[in-house]
């Protein structure tokens, strides 16, 4: 950053536009988060010690019980393992599909625009409404696939039949719903691109594959990162698809842990191990956010 | 898309003049199975309005296939009920005005927050910006009963005030995040430019950076208006007045327990996105620009 | 730009504060009281449409009075919950059949009201603390057993009246299913259901004494392993519809509307659902058969209202819902159930289900149990029996790991309360 300073505006300049007060400007903004966000998130921290019911007025500290109980809840480990399949899994999907997107719709075909905003529309619409539409898609007897497969005169799927094909699908739904955003964040990543560089790479005779991974694939690193954090945030609290899906079922084997919480906040009454497992949540996502952008910053200086 | 088509076709033609001879015919392919691609997800993408279009035509005694829209015989009741009995105009009414007050209270805190943020990079602000980037991972439920408990003590709830903050609170870290990646790439040259005309730091705020703004402001607005138009958990326990309701919450309430009425619910469901497609429309534009500018580094 | 930024502000000022006018303006002049109700019932619901109508005289008898009532969403219990837990409850509240154990510490008790004495005593045993107090006015008895259809029934060539036992009951699947319909249906997307069949079920898979000794605090997993067999065993037979762990409730209702599946054991308000997809559907109601006695029906409510302990205008809400105990009014209500009223001397009005129903409740006066989770399982219970049955159902689980899996959670909440 410093060498971006032009010299002769050092000696009047700096000094007072790096001063501490310029930090008052974040105040009205860290001031909310902190009433409406830290401190909420600090009593259900609190909340994780306790045996609340969740609603009575009484509770009693436990300690770390909640929290111990976790590693002898076996469904808490198969809603983690779901979990990091649809946080990953959607994150994948998407980064492929809207990198790809984003290239042929950066091109000069016809309708392009239209052809964006058709791509990025589910994105518009709430998950809940969202998967309640999906659902039209599944749905045994009236259902868009099953009407298909009936009058290519194969029989009907039963397609939330199996676990590992239920969490195929959300994650496939998810994927579609939010790869506009990845389209999106790549498109604006192709037009902010030097045109120089690439206008050099021409010249240089390079074409085709050589040059998207030798030229563009590296200018696209910062719309990359972007769009893998934003998307791995979304698919690790993946919630509201779930719910209107598979509603967890069956049994708990499409779970997420956001939707485990749910249960075990509400149905089951135990509030106070659904904190616990919020707190784990939390970390979990902070953890792997952290581990990738380290990882995605080395990756950039790299290249 | 048959122009498109030629001009691809000149372009792989133009490029082949020193490539071999079946470099032309899998260029050809590539571009066709392009195509493919782009076409199914076209499809894959709007098959589930085309769906929820097709239920909402339909009488609840109409189980036909959902993939066949119910044309002769078109269930407007559907359309009408959820007007009338659901209130979603008056749902839709109170979201415009929560939306667009969280909107600008988001873009005016995220953008004020974001300058400091991008200019004083102390080791204390790397520590403040890691803090509000970590509020994004926040599981929405571990805050819930906590927040709805605060906002009762403070007679928040049921008001318009009390959902905009909560609100404003749920989307600011993302639009710090945005702002502050494209204030790095505003040169600090204007700043210092400002301060050598001796502007204070308020004025070189308001006057040089704040006009610059405009592409990612476009940006942050489709990114807050979308969250907070489709906010459901929070403004849920939040506004239980009917009269005072948002959209999200609304919608829901055509799917209770036991008995949901599919038909009623696509058509409130689809009068619930039209507003915020129609938005994004018209700001479509400046959304990409808005994101390109904020990602060069 | 500076100029956009200033009237975006003034905007957002000026909306705000419209926004505030609105909500100071809508409501109180002097003297009016105002009640909050959250009814629990869909938007566009025969039964919030009835409990509208109610309130609007009640709020034409008292013209200070604003009733708010507010609908019901699928989350509705975890709705009230947020609400008990902010020390913010409505001033009335549907509360879903579970009154006693969950809110009876936060509701008035009823039974000193001048309509308690008229109240049905079949569901005493559900309703009334063990002092005989109550907390919720109930909208309807729910007297349930086993829905069939008729059409399905008759082509299959069986005899509901005939079924007394599981192994009749057993033998009228095969039948059914080899006509290519379903025996039974429940939906895993909606795993109450589910949930419903072994709660009406279990009440006759245990003698007298064992219910005494659940009731007391110990749950044993092999009485408990034994009563969900059949369940299991039903679906290791194929009895249940093929797209049951997709299914919802509403497609439950559209097989039985099509006239593709047997029997339901589902509430009454069912036979309403099937009806709303085709009105000539026929359908009829039958006892369930007990393994260790005679044919049953269970009996519960689906809607009982209740009304803050704390709320601010209390007496004001106890006078609602003796508004709504008046015969009159108790019969819109009801009707609009599929039960019978709850209440003496208000003509029932159950529907489709009618004749089969006066057969075997009047004619033939077959015992009654109370629902099963209702009386004998700790309350906070009922997910863990909805998501176990839903793992007989998709062979996923088996008799002996619901068990134990009921036996845990019934111990770690036993005694909560």
């Amino acid at each position: 950053m410093t060498n971006k300073h032009n010299p002769a505006a050092l000696n009047t300049g700096r000094r007072p536009l790096r001063g501490a007060g310029i930090n008052l400007f974040y105040l009205p903004a860290i001031l909310i988060l902190i009433v409406f966000t830290v401190w909420p998130l600090l009593s259900g921290i609190q909340l994780s010690f306790t045996n609340w019911d969740g609603y009575s007025p009484t509770k009693a500290f436990v300690g770390l019980s909640n929290y111990l109980t976790m590693f002898k809840d076996h469904n808490f480990g198969t809603v983690l393992v779901n979990t990091l399949i649809y946080g990953v899994g959607s994150t994948a999907i998407q980064q492929v599909i809207g990198l790809g997107l984003a290239l042929l719709l950066n091109s000069r075909i016809k309708g392009r625009n239209i052809m964006r905003a058709i791509i990025y529309l589910p994105a518009l619409v709430s998950a809940v409404i969202m998967g309640t539409m999906y659902y039209f898609v599944f749905q045994y007897q009236q259902g868009a696939l099953n009407t298909l497969m009936v009058s290519l005169g194969l029989p009907r799927v039963v397609w939330f039949d199996k676990p590992a094909v239920s969490v195929a699908i959300i994650v496939i739904i998810n994927s579609l719903q939010y790869v506009g955003t990845s389209m999106i964040i790549y498109l604006a990543g192709l037009q902010g691109m030097d045109h120089s560089v690439i206008e050099a790479a021409d010249l240089d005779g390079a074409h085709g594959w050589k040059k998207f991974r030798n030229i563009t694939l590296p200018l696209l690193m910062p719309a990359f990162s972007t769009s893998v954090v934003l998307n791995l945030i979304g698919g690790l609290k993946l919630f509201d698809v779930i719910q209107v899906l598979t509603g967890g079922g069956p049994g708990y084997s499409t779970n997420s842990v956001s939707t485990y919480i749910g249960l075990t906040y509400f149905s089951n009454q135990n509030a106070g191990y659904a904190s616990a497992m919020g707190v784990v949540l939390f970390v979990i996502i902070a953890i792997a956010t952290t581990l990738l952008n380290k990882g995605l910053d080395r990756l950039g200086w790299e290249s | 898309m048959t122009s498109a088509i030629r001009h691809a076709e000149a372009a792989s033609r133009s490029t082949d003049t020193t490539g071999k001879g079946n470099g032309k015919g899998g260029r050809r392919i590539g571009h066709a199975l392009a195509y493919l691609f782009l076409g199914a997800m076209i499809v894959a993408q709007l098959l589930p309005f085309w769906l929820a279009l097709s239920a909402a035509s339909k009488p609840s005694t109409d189980m036909s296939s959902t993939l066949v829209p119910r044309l002769h015989d078109i269930a407007w009741d559907n359309f009408t009920t959820a007007i009338t009995q659901g209130g979603i105009l008056t749902a839709v009414g109170n979201s415009v005005i929560v939306t667009v007050c969280s909107t600008v209270l988001v873009c005016i805190c995220g953008a004020a927050a974001a300058y400091p943020l991008a200019r004083r990079k102390t080791r204390g602000n790397k520590l403040v910006s890691a803090g509000i980037m970590s509020l994004m991972m926040v599981p929405p439920l571990s805050i819930l009963v906590p927040l709805y408990t605060l906002m009762v003590n403070t007679g928040g709830v049921n008001t318009r005030w009390g959902i905009v903050l909560v609100t404003v609170a749920g989307n600011l870290p993302l639009a710090i995040f945005l702002y502050t990646a494209f204030i790095k790439a505003v040169p600090e040259s204007i700043d210092e430019a400002g301060m050598i005309d001796g502007a204070s730091r308020f004025m070189i705020f308001i006057r040089l950076i704040l006009p610059l703004l405009k592409p990612v402001t476009a940006t942050v607005v489709i990114m807050t208006s979308v969250g907070v138009w489709n906010e459901y958990a929070l403004s849920n326990y939040l506004i239980s007045d009917p009269g005072k309701q948002l959209i999200a919450p609304r919608v829901a309430s055509f799917f209770a327990m036991q008995s949901s009425n599919l038909g009623v619910g696509a058509a409130s469901a689809l009068i619930a996105a039209l507003p915020i497609v129609i938005v994004y429309l018209f700001l479509q534009r400046y959304f990409i620009a808005g994101i390109a500018a904020g990602a060069e580094k | 730009m500076n100029k956009v930024v200033k009237v975006i502000g003034a905007a957002c000022c000026a909306s705000m504060l419209f926004g505030l006018a609105a909500c100071s303006g809508g409501g109180s002049s002097a003297g009016d009281v105002e009640l909050e109700f959250m009814t629990g019932m869909a938007t566009g619901s025969t039964q919030l449409k009835a409990m509208t109508k109610v309130v609007d005289a009640f709020e034409k008898e008292n013209p200070t009075v604003k009733v708010t009532l507010v609908p019901g969403t699928s989350s509705y219990e975890s709705d009230l919950k947020v609400r008990l837990a902010g020390k913010n409850a409505p001033d009335l509240w549907n509360t879903h059949g579970w009154s006693r154990d969950r809110y009876a510490d936060f509701l008035e008790p009823l039974q000193n009201r001048s309509w308690a004495k008229d109240m049905s005593s079949v569901i005493d045993t559900a309703i009334r603390k063990s002092d005989k107090s109550f907390y919720a006015l109930p909208l309807d008895v729910a007297v349930t057993g086993i829905i069939y259809n008729t059409t399905v029934l008759d082509k299959a060539g069986v005899d509901p009246t005939a079924i007394s036992t599981w192994d009749e009951f057993d033998a009228a699947c095969k039948k059914i299913v080899a006509t290519g319909a379903n025996c039974i249906a429940a939906s895993g997307k909606d795993n109450w259901t589910v949930g419903n069949i072994a709660d009406y079920t279990a009440s006759g898979m245990y003698t007298e004494a064992q219910l005494k000794k659940l009731k007391s605090g110990s749950f044993d997993e092999a009485s408990y392993e034994k009563a969900v067999t059949p369940i299991y065993q039903w679906a290791r037979n194929k009895y249940f519809n093929v797209d049951y762990t997709s299914a919802t409730a509403d497609d439950v209702a559209k097989l039985a509307a099509t006239d593709k599946v047997g029997f339901v054991i589902q509430p009454n308000s069912f036979a309403q659902s099937v009806q709303s997809y085709n009105a000539d559907t026929k359908l009829g109601l039958m006892p369930l058969p007990s393994a260790v006695g005679d044919p049953y029906l269970v009996t519960g409510e689906d809607y009982a209202i209740g009304a803050s302990k704390t709320g601010k205008n209390k007496e004001i809400a106890l006078k609602l819902i003796d508004f709504m105990a008046e015969p009159a009014n108790m019969k819109g209500l009801s009707d609009t159930t599929g039960n019978a009223p709850a209440i003496s001397g208000v003509e029932a009005n159950i529907g489709q289900l009618k004749d089969t129903y006066d057969y075997w409740v009047d004619e033939k006066k077959t015992q009654t149990y109370p629902i099963f989770d209702r009386v004998y399982l700790p309350n906070g219970m009922w997910n863990t029996l909805c998501t176990t049955t839903d793992g007989l159902l998709t062979g996923q689980s088996n008799p002996g790991n619901a068990a134990s899996q009921m036996k845990t959670s019934f111990e770690s909440l036993y005694g909560q309360d």
